[in-house]
């Protein structure tokens, strides 16, 4: 039997391997962050909507 | 649109997704060995301290370190904006990680696994925190596209809050546990170490982190990550001085590694300068390293031949003690065979005086005879005892196995002690569980000896009350018990009184026992692979010997 220390941590780990994957599907693949071509300070918003 | 776009100008040259001509050379020669070594020392820990709360929180710290490293390498080499994003983005939870592990770990390094789950519980609630803020503007709120950067959040301002708070807390906890160990040196000093050195590193790291924020001068953060050095050495030192991972050759075991991967890096340097750093801090490290071995090599022989010395002295001494105990037995069974021949000749003509034999005896002749004869007859069993004594250290004593009837040997024991009971004033009785027959196979002679010793001390360690002689059958064995309302004993005479020459509360009273008796009853027992033992609830509250066969 899994103790519930351990079940806790495995439990931590899957939802912070959950967060990294969705972070990397919003950025990486969607794009979806805001971009600043400096110096002009022109907002680009390359979210798809 | 920026999804496939790439930072600068040059193509990226490695994997298709890394340039490393943008990195400073010396990032890599700073960042790339304490990340080996962190990963390398953190390993040894959480093996060697057999996967202990604390070795795994330290653990924590170094992967988080490593991670939070690889990060800041990626953000300096990465060619795509979009990878360049996630890993500013990431930095956040590598950061955090590291603070939340360090809170954890001097808690548990000094108080134990005595965790409060309140803390716990804020701890976990930050990360969780952090965790959700991570892919949102509250974390990196746009992406500078030409400077090829993130630009921090709003969420930003809590976690450098937190590590300042951390930084405290840490702080607190170890001069709270300085404080409470006021008798323990060793662990004030290991408390010290440890609370400064992750202090340092944790003050190297925020404000590094934090400098370089304001300035946006992001090279100042390649020093930060030194933090990590001294508190890696400090964790090393504490380790190899006070073995409080329950290690000896860790530290130079770290060493070892960290010169192989300065050594190593060497090859792949052009810059001289650089190598000249690189040379001055492995000759550091080899000067640190040499010393130890050498310090612990010196004590290792200091040991070795100090217990070898030991070791022949205890072997002389040893043989010493055999030879001196033979020549006891020896004198025990030649002294005792001297004396029993005389002896059985005063108890043979006192017998024969006293039933007038050589004439009549008068009233005051016949009491002077008889003590004659009562105390030949008490030298001649402690006589005996030693013969026996002697028999069964020099692995001479016979048994004679046959199958007998207890029941009938036991009933003839009473009947004769009975007598002397009376004499004294004890009420003696005889009782069976009605489970018969009890038949054993033993040596009855000697076994006789045995239960007539046992009852024999009961009425002799017995003023006044009754002694009751059980005989009955627990499982497949034979118990044979003697219980009376005599003086009792004490839980350490219990310990010792079946030992040679033993003498319990009784022996005070009773100066004429020889204190082999029990000795003898246990071995003769023990020969019939049987077992001997005594109960009393205390002193003057009688007891109970068993013999279980």
């Amino acid at each position: 039997m899994i103790k519930k220390t351990k079940l806790f941590f495995i439990v931590l780990v899957i939802t912070t391997l959950a967060g990294i994957s969705f972070t990397f599907y919003k950025t990486v693949i969607k794009g979806d962050f805001v971009v600043i071509d400096s110096p002009e300070e022109e907002i680009v918003d390359t979210s798809i909507e | 649109m920026l999804l496939n776009s790439i930072c600068g100008t040059e193509a990226p040259s490695f994997l298709g997704i890394f340039d490393f001509s943008t990195a400073p050379t010396l990032l890599f020669y700073s960042y790339i060995p304490i990340l080996i070594i962190s990963i390398i020392l953190s390993s040894i820990i959480l093996v060697k301290d057999n996967y202990s709360v604390r070795s795994k929180l330290f653990f924590g710290i170094a992967m988080s370190f490593a991670l939070w490293i690889l990060n800041v390498l990626v953000q300096w080499v990465s060619s795509y904006h979009v990878g360049l994003m996630f890993a500013w983005q990431l930095t956040v939870l590598f950061e955090i990680s590291i603070f939340i592990f360090s809170i954890a770990y001097i808690r548990t390094f000094i108080n134990g696994n005595n965790v409060s789950w309140v803390i716990n519980g804020i701890l976990l609630i930050v990360y969780i925190a952090t965790l959700i803020a991570v892919p949102t503007i509250y974390n990196i709120q746009s992406y500078d596209s030409v400077y090829c950067e993130g630009s921090l959040g709003i969420f930003w301002y809590f976690v450098y809050g937190f590590e300042i708070l951390t930084l405290l807390w840490v702080l607190i906890i170890g001069i709270k546990g300085y404080i409470t160990n006021k008798q323990d040196y060793n662990k004030r000093r290991q408390i010290t170490l440890m609370t400064t050195g992750l202090t340092l590193f944790l003050l190297a790291f925020s404000v590094s982190n934090i400098y370089g924020e304001i300035t946006q001068n992001y090279e100042v953060n390649l020093v930060g990550p030194l933090g990590m050095v001294v508190f890696l050495g400090l964790v090393t030192y504490t380790i190899v001085r006070y073995k409080s991972f329950n290690m000896r050759l860790f530290g130079s075991q770290a060493l070892v590694y960290s010169l192989w991967v300065l050594v190593l890096s060497l090859i792949f340097i052009n810059k001289i300068d650089v190598v000249h750093v690189i040379v001055l801090i492995t000759l550091v490290l080899l000067i640190i390293l040499g010393i130890i071995l050498i310090r612990s090599i010196k004590n290792e022989i200091t040991q070795k031949e100090r217990l070898q010395k030991i070791s022949l002295e205890l072997y002389d001494a040893n043989e010493k003690l055999k030879g001196l105990d033979k020549l006891k037995t020896e004198f025990l069974s030649l002294a005792s065979h001297q004396l029993r021949s005389p002896l059985t000749a005063i108890k043979g003509y006192t017998s024969m005086l006293l039933e007038g034999s050589f004439g009549e005896v008068t009233g005051v002749q016949k009491d002077t005879i008889d003590k004659v004869f009562q105390s030949s007859k008490h030298l001649a069993k402690v006589v005996e005892d030693l013969l026996n004594v002697t028999k069964i250290e020099q692995g001479g004593m016979v048994y004679q196995m046959a199958p007998f009837d207890m029941e009938k040997t036991a009933k003839e024991i009473v009947d004769d002690l009975r007598i002397t009971a009376e004499k004294k004033g004890l009420v003696m009785d005889f009782k069976t569980d009605n489970q018969a027959p009890y038949t054993l196979n033993g040596d009855m002679e000697k076994l006789r000896q045995v239960f007539l010793n046992l009852i024999d001390n009961s009425i002799k360690y017995t003023k006044g009350g009754s002694i009751s002689v059980i005989l009955g059958k627990n499982k497949d064995k034979i118990r044979f018990s003697v219980t009376d309302t005599g003086m009792g004993m004490t839980e350490e005479t219990k310990q010792s009184l079946f030992q040679k020459f033993a003498r319990g509360e009784g022996g005070k009273v009773n100066a004429g026992g020889s204190g082999l008796g029990l000795y003898l009853a246990k071995e003769i027992v023990g020969a019939h692979k049987g077992k001997v033992w005594v109960e009393s609830p205390g002193v003057g509250k009688g007891s109970t010997f068993i013999v279980e066969l």
